[in-house]
């Protein structure tokens, strides 16, 4: 095996082990935090035609949205969110 | 003529027995008024602070005590730069400390976690993570941290505070019927107390008896005595820790939050209904009092700020009716100081501080 090809074999097993140790990682962490968009509560919404179900989850503080180990944070709301928080 | 007379005697009697009821009626009423009503004005503002909007980003929370190095410190809940937390002193004039670095790691914490204040430190906690975090203020560098992690069944916690340095209080819902929880730091439930207000509906699940019941925990700055309250609702609880368990000092559910149930595809989240109010939106405490941001806005109009602050007495006694001159998004206290911290129609935040002196001569 050419020096070449031992580099690009050793590549793809790091590449490998790197998705593997994501997989279990991810599967440890029981609680997938959602990052709160207004996309992801009005999607929840679009079940419902009627007006007095569309909500937005605004800000990272309370919870709007749970269930079996997620959650979507925010204060409900019947306005669309502000965009303020810095990153 | 003596008939008629005689007539109208009975009915002034009539009159006087009818007022007489009514007062006795009135009198039967448990929603007690308050013994002062006081509006703040602009002139008994001693401390007007700006906060720009490029320091700080959206406030979700207010905290105060005093420093020891002068004027008093204030903690936000405020998600910037990757940190939870930003930490400004009443003197000092831009100067902004980020702490609460957001992460996984041995240090950090999950976006979203609310805190307590104490006169030295910012207890913070993450129900995600199941660990409560404790930042030391006197330390300079804000990386002195202390965490200690939990694991409880059958519990979802809205807001943890600790109670000594061995028990903890927790509010949200314990075996989907209780709203507060006591434990100790080796995992052991010590007492439950007080039901939820709607424990037994079967139409909530129990995601649902957790959002419906989400609200604000706090402590009296020196005894383990607690208030909380519920958001949405008109629902404050006074309670006190004694001999290891949760004393209820006076539970007072005027006005209970009125949600429909949604469950979708695996989501659940609670809808106030219609003309339901914002209700309580803060809560904060000082040695002598609690102060309670309410709203009686509808949740329709979208308002998240008030002007009116109940004021309490550690025994649960409504004592003064406070306006402020301004709408309030979040408050917060000290033993000398109320401070207040309300969004201007540019979208930039104002700190004001009002001194006790002139809120509570009650």
């Amino acid at each position: 095996m050419s020096l070449k090809n031992k580099k690009n074999v050793c590549a793809i097993c790091t590449l490998c082990a790197i998705a593997l140790l994501s997989y279990f990682y991810q599967e440890n962490n029981d609680i997938a935090v959602a990052e709160i968009t207004t996309k992801n509560i009005e999607a929840l919404a679009q079940g419902d035609d009627d007006d007095a179900n569309h909500v937005w989850c605004c800000g990272k503080i309370r919870t709007c949205v749970k269930g079996p180990n997620f959650k979507i944070l925010g204060k409900m709301s019947k306005t669309p969110c502000q965009e303020k928080s810095k990153k | 003529m003596s008939r008629k007379i005689k007539k109208i005697r009975i009915s002034n009697f009539n009159i006087a027995l009818i007022l007489l009821s009514a007062n006795f009626l009135c009198a039967c009423n448990n929603r007690k008024s308050p013994e002062k009503e006081i509006k703040l004005s602009e002139y008994d503002c001693a401390i007007s602070k700006r906060l720009s909007s490029n320091d700080i980003g959206l406030v979700e929370g207010l905290y105060a005590n005093n420093s020891d190095y002068g004027g008093c410190n204030i903690v936000l809940l405020d998600y910037h730069d990757e940190n939870s937390f930003s930490l400004i002193n009443t003197e000092k004039e831009n100067e902004i400390i980020r702490f609460g670095k957001i992460g996984h790691g041995a240090k950090e914490i999950p976006i979203g976690c609310t805190g307590h204040m104490t006169d030295s430190s910012f207890i913070a906690f993450s129900d995600e993570l199941h660990c409560i975090v404790e930042y030391d203020l006197k330390n300079t560098k804000y990386e002195n941290v202390k965490v200690h992690k939990y694991n409880l069944e059958d519990t979802q916690f809205t807001q943890i505070i600790p109670v000594n340095s061995f028990l903890y209080i927790g509010m949200g819902t314990y075996k989907d019927e209780y709203q507060y929880v006591l434990f100790d730091k080796n995992n052991n439930v010590i007492d439950y107390a007080l039901n939820l207000y709607n424990y037994d509906n079967p139409d909530f699940n129990s995601f649902h008896k957790f959002l419906s019941n989400q609200g604000r925990l706090a402590k009296h700055p020196t005894e383990p005595k607690f208030v909380a309250v519920v958001y949405n609702s008109r629902n404050i609880d006074f309670l006190e820790v004694v001999n290891d368990s949760i004393n209820c000092i006076r539970s007072s559910r005027e006005l209970s939050p009125n949600f429909e149930c949604v469950t979708w595809n695996g989501y659940n989240r609670v809808l106030p209904v219609n003309n339901s109010p914002i209700g309580f939106i803060d809560v904060c405490t000082n040695q002598d009092f609690v102060f309670a941001l309410y709203s009686n806005s509808e949740f329709a109009s979208g308002e998240d700020s008030s002007d009116m602050i109940f004021v309490y007495n550690w025994d649960g006694a409504l004592c003064t009716n406070l306006t402020l001159p301004n709408k309030a998004n979040y408050i917060a206290a000290t033993n000398d100081m109320l401070f207040i911290i309300l969004e201007t129609n540019n979208g930039e935040y104002m700190l004001k501080g009002y001194r006790m002196s002139s809120i509570c001569n009650v």
